[in-house]
């Protein structure tokens, strides 16, 4: 635990900064119902469209403003933060898991198995993410699972070619090749031996990936294709705010900050940790960074 | 150096074959246009007329060997929701991305490029913070939502430019400024790398030590090295560009492709998103294959025979 802290308190400020919201993050999503002032689909038509407490006519009922329904922003902003953080991580999670076996069973039996899953690769790669994303939500029904298996099963492609990599390199050292001698069986060669030795950077691009879920989340949500209106997510709340954008603006600009905060707090933590991993890339992004660009483009 | 050229056309071939295979799974299995089509008052057989009309009561081999050969001959077939040819759709839609989208790249670009060298070259000055700030700033920021920001200042509070529509130079502003901010974003940032690690060579101080003075070291020497991978990259803007129409048309309503392919999704329209998809992993596949390929004729180190595969 004092090593934890004492690599905390080496971090840039900009990691801190990052921890510090990332972890506030989790404390308001955790304790939504604790801290809203009012559920998150209570409607109050009488209170419709209040501007927030510091803008001409705002009150402190309702500290930041409600919606065309008289909800609170608030509230749903608070169990929004719910929605994208879960869909953040468990996409990250299913996205990883794929990705990463893929990886290992590409880069450590080559032959066909590699070609396939190469070719699988490419062909995730040759059309833009998000519009796979789309075709696979509006078929599937557009539900909170399905997103979220939308966005794992779309986003697996970093991991794998990160991993199948590593595993390429690492098959070849003395100490996987010792283990085979000795009669290990592949899956525990795999398990074992090669696993360990490329999970670290496998979970680095995860925790990058949790921002770019969260923002690819809330665009496919705004383009109508996500989590349907009747779940308070940011997303939501400004595909929303746009049809009232000449009258009440903060119906979209409050959610937005929300979600650029948290994605920058989450990538600043993602760059803190891939520096602590690999000192050389400090302040240079080199290709391992820039494998993750590619997802990003799409969003 | 042809033998290569050959393998990395047959792989775009065939990755296009099984982008074409897989969206016909996707589509055939889970969706059924003709359940769109038919009002509430419709009958069972109404439902098997329409499915036989679009020829969704065949076999499922049938269909599927039925839409390759349709493809290769070119035939794209009706879009059910517009009762018209896809390919004359898609022709009508192209422009409006294509003005979006290179406008945006040469706005961007050399942007990108001139910002990328300078925070590189004066590494840690206020300049370079700024810039970094920005990009990292723009890694973030989803796209939508800068463009929602936009029409609400310049729009709404300023009164300055319109927030909607299409075929005004001025309407064509805050889209342009919304897209070329996500592609220089990437850009600069990869830029400012690849200079860094450039500046480091061995290379840089020989031609500093021989005399040569600092710019016609840093334009000679390093952004002519740091532009190798830059230039694979725009080449993969390309491609990109298409990705992001999706979301600045639909904020703007711009009638490009993007628009009509979130649409198209939404509506079932069979023919449409096959072709559209078409022509979005075509374009992608291309210019990935050819920014591969410029990649082995730019730079000498890389040899041909070594690269191919998913690397």
């Amino acid at each position: 635990m004092k090593k934890v802290w004492s690599v905390i308190a080496g971090g840039t400020r900009t990691a801190k900064f990052g921890l510090v919201v990332v972890a506030f993050w989790i404390v308001v999503a955790v304790f939504a119902p604790l801290l809203a002032p009012y559920g998150v689909n209570d409607i109050d038509i009488a209170q419709r469209l209040a501007p927030p407490c510091w803008a001409e006519g705002g009150t402190m009922a309702h500290i930041l403003g409600t919606d065309q329904l008289g909800r609170d922003v608030l509230s749903r902003l608070l169990y929004g933060s719910r929605i994208s953080l879960m869909v953040g991580v468990v996409a990250g999670c299913v996205g990883l898991v794929i990705g990463v076996t893929l990886g290992l069973l590409a880069g450590y039996f080559g032959g066909w198995v590699d070609a396939v899953i190469s070719r699988m690769i490419d062909v995730m790669l040759s059309f833009p993410f998000i519009f796979l994303a789309m075709l696979l939500v509006a078929v599937l029904g557009s539900s909170l699972v399905n997103v979220i298996l939308v966005l794992g099963i779309t986003g697996w492609v970093p991991y794998a070619r990160t991993v199948r990599a590593q595993t390429l390199s690492v098959r070849e050292k003395e100490f996987v090749k010792s283990a085979g001698a000795m009669g290990c069986g592949s899956l525990r060669i795999i398990c074992k031996h090669i696993l360990p030795s490329v999970i670290d950077s496998a979970i680095i691009l995860g925790t990058m990936d949790v921002g770019t879920n969260i923002l690819s989340e809330a665009s496919l949500t705004f383009l109508g294709l996500g989590i349907p209106p009747g779940i308070a997510t940011w997303g939501n709340m400004i595909a929303t705010g746009r049809d009232y954008i000449f009258t009440a603006g903060w119906l979209t600009v409050i959610p937005g900050v929300a979600l650029l905060v948290g994605c920058l707090s989450i990538n600043f933590v993602g760059d803190w940790l891939r520096d602590i991993r690999d000192p050389r890339l400090r302040g240079v992004d080199n290709t391992k960074a820039n494998q993750n660009l590619e997802r990003e483009e799409a969003t | 150096m042809v033998k290569y050229l050959i393998k990395r056309l047959l792989q775009t071939a065939l990755v296009l074959f099984l982008v074409m295979t897989l969206v016909f799974v996707i589509l055939r299995v889970v969706g059924d246009p003709a359940k769109m089509m038919v009002t509430p008052e419709s009958t069972y057989e109404d439902l098997e007329n329409i499915r036989r009309m679009l020829g969704l009561d065949q076999p499922i081999w049938k269909q599927y060997i039925q839409y390759l050969s349709d493809i290769f001959r070119g035939d794209f077939g009706n879009s059910y929701y517009f009762d018209r040819p896809v390919i004359e759709l898609l022709q009508e839609r192209l422009p409006a991305t294509l003005k979006l989208g290179f406008i945006s790249m040469l706005v961007s670009i050399p942007l990108a490029v001139l910002f990328g060298v300078l925070s590189a070259v004066k590494r840690n000055s206020p300049l370079d913070n700024a810039v970094t700030a920005l990009v990292v700033t723009g890694r973030s920021v989803p796209a939508f939502w800068f463009g929602l920001l936009m029409i609400l200042v310049f729009s709404v509070k300023l009164q300055w430019l319109p927030a909607s529509g299409y075929g005004e130079a001025k309407q064509l502003v805050m889209p342009v400024i919304v897209m070329a901010s996500g592609m220089g974003a990437s850009v600069t940032r990869l830029t400012r790398s690849s200079m860094l690690d450039v500046m480091r060579q061995d290379y840089m101080t020989t031609a500093r030590s021989k005399g040569a003075d600092e710019p016609s070291v840093i334009m000679k020497h390093g952004l002519h090295n740091a532009l190798l991978s830059v230039v694979t990259f725009v080449a993969l803007q390309i491609g990109y560009m298409f990705a992001g129409s999706v979301v600045v048309e639909s904020v703007f309503a711009l009638p490009g492709i993007g628009r009509l392919i979130v649409t198209a999704i939404k509506d079932y329209d069979f023919p449409l998103i096959q072709a559209s998809t078409l022509v979005f992993a075509l374009i992608f596949s291309l210019t990935n294959c050819v920014a591969d390929i410029c990649y082995t004729l730019i730079d000498p180190r890389i040899s041909y025979k070594s690269k191919g595969g998913a690397g």
